[in-house]
């Protein structure tokens, strides 16, 4: 028995309305006795709560097996109902997976809690180079927040620390050309203080973690490797601690593997750095000099809390100490400056100020273009499950009216309405769990779908359990709650002596606002669809300046393999050489970086429009390329002429090509060629001539106009750059023989993102095929089941007035009279949905119009499209029905029941 | 007297034969039908009522009673009623054996 009594306090709601009910009747029987005739009801009424006890689970028992044997008894409901549950909840698991992943979980380190990331907010004098490395999100004012330090900052804080038991300093620091056993390849570096493993907590998974001990500049350089790295590229070699490896050519010993969990501190869905390093490396490593510089801000800190210490105790601890050596650095950097620099330099005394908040999840915050993602494409799947359980309402009211006898009749036994409303509700709680189970399924296919950064961070964990099981639940109630109310408020007598036809009347209105809704919410994810697959359209279709066709895209970078600027010029002549000797290679050319490739330089250049005109500042765009770059890309030169070899040998560069925006910005309409401006870097920028005008090329965004562009010849000895390369023929076929040229030149030497420039130029648009996956794909899903649900409704429609069609038909209706009045029924109650869907999507288009590109949210050619889709789809649904109602019997008819 | 345990639960359902009736009410119509030989507490009906509620042999409802007040009524199922035959049936052949072996009243040795 004690066990049962546990089992009772499962469903305490049940549990406290028989305990009423019982009191109640305890009470009436004292009301009608003499005491000495009852005996001792307290103990009475312990034994009945035993046996309560006992009903609740047998009744559960009862109410299962007879919503298994209801379930089996309707193959094709139950199918319909289990799959599309499985679809609505599975959408909106996998979304809840990243959700969680991105924003919910803590980053993986022993009590993630009391750890604090360190920032600073206000504007910022001391600092004469930033590097921040993500997005930081407002602090709760609506301040701005930027999250590194110099170096000496950073060693002052931890001198001044007594809140903290320590605090450690990171830095990401990109690629490193990572060579093991002659093979080159790229990793990704990240640089962390000694302390870093000790004050997370990370215990290795192999080999130790390196300490303060390695992270002095005599100690011998060590490294840790991810767990993902180790496997990946060591095929998880136990070997692998004790291997020697070179990293940007300093040999570094593996003394460790990070946990598989482990992702660094970052961001909460980072894949962790393949490689990371003591601080101390960063000269060898990155060849800079940041780590003296007092103005050089590129650490970020991060602390863990003393017990009973707030992140304010943190701040009041440690702000002045904080302003004090922002200060101390700059001075000291002035005091290295000419007189005249100096005196320029004294009015810049802006001082930001700390702000210390929780870093249990990682050092960034969430980007706004991804949490835009992740609210776009919530709503949709949460629109989805809203469908689904409308459906299935639906279903199950008409599902309820063939069964009303059945009800009425148990009820007439004296069946309580609760008893019958609890059963009907295990039927729904049973369907949606089966949607739910099988809605795992569907969400670890489902992540595959969601864009990789949402993908990447999603993890089965508790937190998505508890979600499944409370959206199972809910959606069990929120579809079964309505039709098991309205099944079980019968007039007894009415339905017992009736056929349910004056029911279904009312049935029948709640059948079709249900429908309604359906209809109005598929056609906002129809539209939805409509405006982004036109979107991405109208983004293919834009004409970007350049012929991105037949290019070939390859990066290399030989600074980091320790080339010095003599061999990095011949190693770029012999790869131009060797390429163009390649059947099919028209062209080839170098330069910094990629026409829409995602980065950018942005510089300011001063410029007169006329000798007469005083100086005016634009802001423009920078690329650096090599003499074949215009010709390879088909950029037009439109003046003057194309940069020639001997331009690309001039250091720093004398001759540049602006694009028709700058021309027209700087010079308007005067001749732009030979004018000169100031250019370059340093205190005496050298005057740069004007020698080509070239027709206006899309710089980073397809969306936007190109911008205004200026185009310097690359040095032959930069670090670094990409090859492009036209062919004549399909770029990736020359892939494989573009690698082996460049190992035959230098096996050290690994391919950079190897791509072409369609591919690069169609990635620009990867959010908004996301977007135009996903709703045509919930879109498509919405609207079959939309008609599933409208041929289910009226297919009850037409049974339920079978009689009165016959009688029409009898009276010498013609059948095409007939399927005219079903159908007339079905579209009036699509066109109710329609227009509320269009309420309902001009509403919601706010939420997506700013990722539209070439049309309005309010699109008319989408809209027309959609609501065409809309009507055909459904009269296709509900003319089967009608068709059936034509070919009624009238004799069968009149006979029905 | 008291009446072992599985015998209530028999009387119960015996007594229910006769139309539906209130927890009180069976008691009492017990009293009556025995002479007032089988006095049964309440205390004691309750819990059988619930397990014979439970094994779905009666249901109970809440209705009006004779004085007009709400008083839950317990009416037996048409499984209950097979029950009560078949219970019938074992408790005539159980009493007749016990009589059998008992027979008449024993003179007392003198």
């Amino acid at each position: 028995m004690r066990l049962l009594r546990k089992l009772r306090y499962l469903l305490p709601s049940l549990r406290r309305a028989e305990e009423q009910d019982m009191q109640e009747e305890l009470q009436s029987i004292r009301d009608m006795a003499r005491s000495s005739e009852l005996g001792n009801l307290a103990l009475a009424a312990e034994e009945a709560r035993e046996v309560f006890a006992w009903m609740s689970v047998e009744r559960l028992g009862q109410d299962l097996r007879y919503a298994v044997r209801s379930m089996a008894a309707s193959k094709v409901f139950t199918g319909v109902v289990v799959l599309s549950l499985a679809l609505g909840i599975g959408a909106n698991t996998a979304l809840f997976d990243a959700i969680n992943g991105l924003l919910i979980k803590t980053i993986s380190a022993t009590n993630p809690t009391m750890l604090v990331r360190i920032k600073w907010a206000g504007k910022n004098d001391m600092v004469t180079s930033l590097a921040d490395y993500g997005y930081n999100e407002n602090d709760a004012t609506g301040q701005s927040l930027r999250s590194t330090f110099s170096y000496p900052i950073f060693q002052q804080l931890r001198a001044a620390n007594q809140t903290m038991t320590d605090m450690f300093a990171v830095a990401p620091i990109g690629r490193v050309n990572l060579v093991t056993n002659g093979n080159a390849d790229l990793a990704s570096a990240f640089l962390a203080s000694g302390n870093y493993y000790s004050v997370l907590g990370v215990e290795p998974q192999l080999g130790r973690m390196f300490s303060p001990d390695d992270d002095r500049a005599a100690a011998s350089p060590v490294a840790v490797i991810s767990h993902g790295f180790w496997v990946r590229r060591f095929g998880a070699d136990h070997n692998v601690i004790g291997r020697v490896v070179t990293a940007n050519n300093v040999s570094v010993t593996i003394i460790g593997v990070t946990p598989q969990e482990f992702r660094g501190t970052q961001r909460l869905a980072d894949t962790p750095p393949d490689v990371t390093l003591p601080l101390a490396l960063d000269p060898q490593i990155t060849r800079d000099t940041r780590m003296e510089k007092a103005t050089a801000w590129w650490l970020q800190v991060m602390g863990r809390l003393k017990p009973g210490v707030t992140p304010e105790q943190v701040r009041s601890n440690l702000d002045s100490v904080f302003q004090q050596g922002a200060k101390a650095g700059f001075d000291s950097y002035i005091g290295g400056l000419s007189a005249e620099r100096r005196s320029r330099a004294q009015n810049r005394t802006a001082i930001p100020h700390l702000i210390v908040d929780s870093g249990g999840r990682g050092i960034y915050g969430i980007d706004p273009s991804a949490a835009r993602s992740l609210r776009i494409l919530g709503t949709v799947v949460a629109v989805m499950l809203v469908i689904v359980c409308a459906n299935i309402a639906n279903l199950l009211l008409s599902r309820a009216a063939t069964r009303q006898r059945e009800i009425s009749v148990r009820l007439s036994m004296g069946a309580t309405r609760l008893r019958l409303i609890r059963q009907l509700l295990t039927e729904s709680v049973l369907l949606a769990s089966l949607g739910g189970v099988l809605g795992i399924l569907v969400a670890s296919w489902g992540r595959q779908l969601l864009p990789t950064f949402m993908s990447d961070a999603a993890q089965f964990d508790w937190h998505v359990f508890t979600f499944i099981a409370a959206v199972t639940l809910l959606t069990g109630i929120a579809f079964g709650l309505v039709p098991a109310l309205r099944a079980t408020s019968l007039d007894l007598s009415a339905s017992l002596k009736e056929t349910s036809r004056n029911l279904s009347r009312s049935r029948s209105l709640l059948g079709k606002s249900l429908l309604a809704i359906q209809v109005a919410l598929s056609l906002a994810l129809l539209v939805g669809a409509g405006l982004f697959l036109r979107t991405l359209h109208n983004l293919r279709e834009v004409n970007v300046g350049f012929n991105v066709k037949n290019i070939l895209l390859f990066g290399v970078q030989p600074s980091f393999n320790r080339y010095d600027p003599g061999r990095r010029s011949a190693l770029y002549d012999e790869i131009d050489n060797r390429l163009a000797q390649l059947p099919g290679v028209q062209s080839v050319s170098f330069s910094d970086r990629t026409l829409l490739g995602g980065g950018e330089i942005i510089d300011d250049i001063n410029v007169r429009g006329s000798e007469a005109e005083p100086l005016r500042a634009i802001h423009i765009r920078v690329l650096n390329v090599g003499s074949t770059f215009f010709k390879t890309l088909d950029l037009p030169v439109l003046q003057g002429r194309s940069f020639t070899v001997t331009d690309m040998q001039q250091t720093p560069a004398a001759v540049v090509a602006i694009n028709e925006t700058l021309a027209r910005q700087a010079f308007g309409a005067n001749n732009a060629i030979g004018r000169q401006f100031s250019y370059g870097d340093g205190p005496n920028p050298k005057a740069v001539e004007v020698v080509a005008v070239i027709g206006d090329a899309k710089y980073a965004q397809v969306r936007e106009p190109a911008p205004p562009t200026l185009f310097v010849p690359i040095s032959r000895s930069a670090g670094g750059g990409t090859f492009e390369v036209r062919t004549a023929d399909d770029p990736v076929k020359l892939v494989a023989s573009v690698r082996d040229i460049v190992r035959q030149i230098d096996p050290n030497l690994p391919l950079i993102g190897v791509s072409t420039q369609a591919d690069q130029v169609e990635n620009r648009f990867a959010e908004e095929r996301q977007f135009a996956m996903s709703y045509s794909l919930f879109g498509g899903l919405a609207l079959l089941l939309v008609s599933i649900g409208l041929f289910g409704l009226m297919s009850y429609n037409v049974a339920r007035r079978t009689n009165e069609i016959g009688i029409r038909i009898a009276l010498g209706a013609h059948s095409s009279d007939v399927i005219r009045m079903v159908m007339r029924e079905s579209l009036s109650l699509v066109a109710i949905g329609i227009i509320a869907g269009v309420g309902i999507t001009l509403a919601a288009g706010r939420l997506i119009g700013s990722l539209l590109f070439g049309l309005a949210a309010t699109d008319i050619f989408t809209f027309v499209t959609a609501i065409t889709v809309m009507i055909v789809v459904s009269a296709l649904a509900g003319f089967l029905p009608a068709r059936r109602a034509s070919r009624v019997d009238p004799l069968t008819a009149l006979h029905y029941e | 007297m008291e009446p072992l345990h599985g015998l209530l639960d028999m009387l119960v359902l015996r007594t229910l034969v006769l139309g539906p009736l209130h927890g009180y009410g069976i008691a009492k119509l017990i009293l009556n039908n025995s002479n007032e030989a089988l006095a049964i507490e309440f205390g004691s009906l309750y819990p059988a009522l619930k397990r014979l509620e439970l094994k779905g042999w009666i249901v109970s409802k809440w209705e009006t009673s004779e004085h007009n007040r709400p008083a839950k009524y317990y009416r037996l199922t048409t499984a209950g009623r097979k029950r009560l035959r078949r219970e019938h049936l074992e408790w005539r052949e159980f009493a007749s054996a016990i009589a059998r072996v008992m027979g008449a009243a024993p003179e007392e040795q003198k």
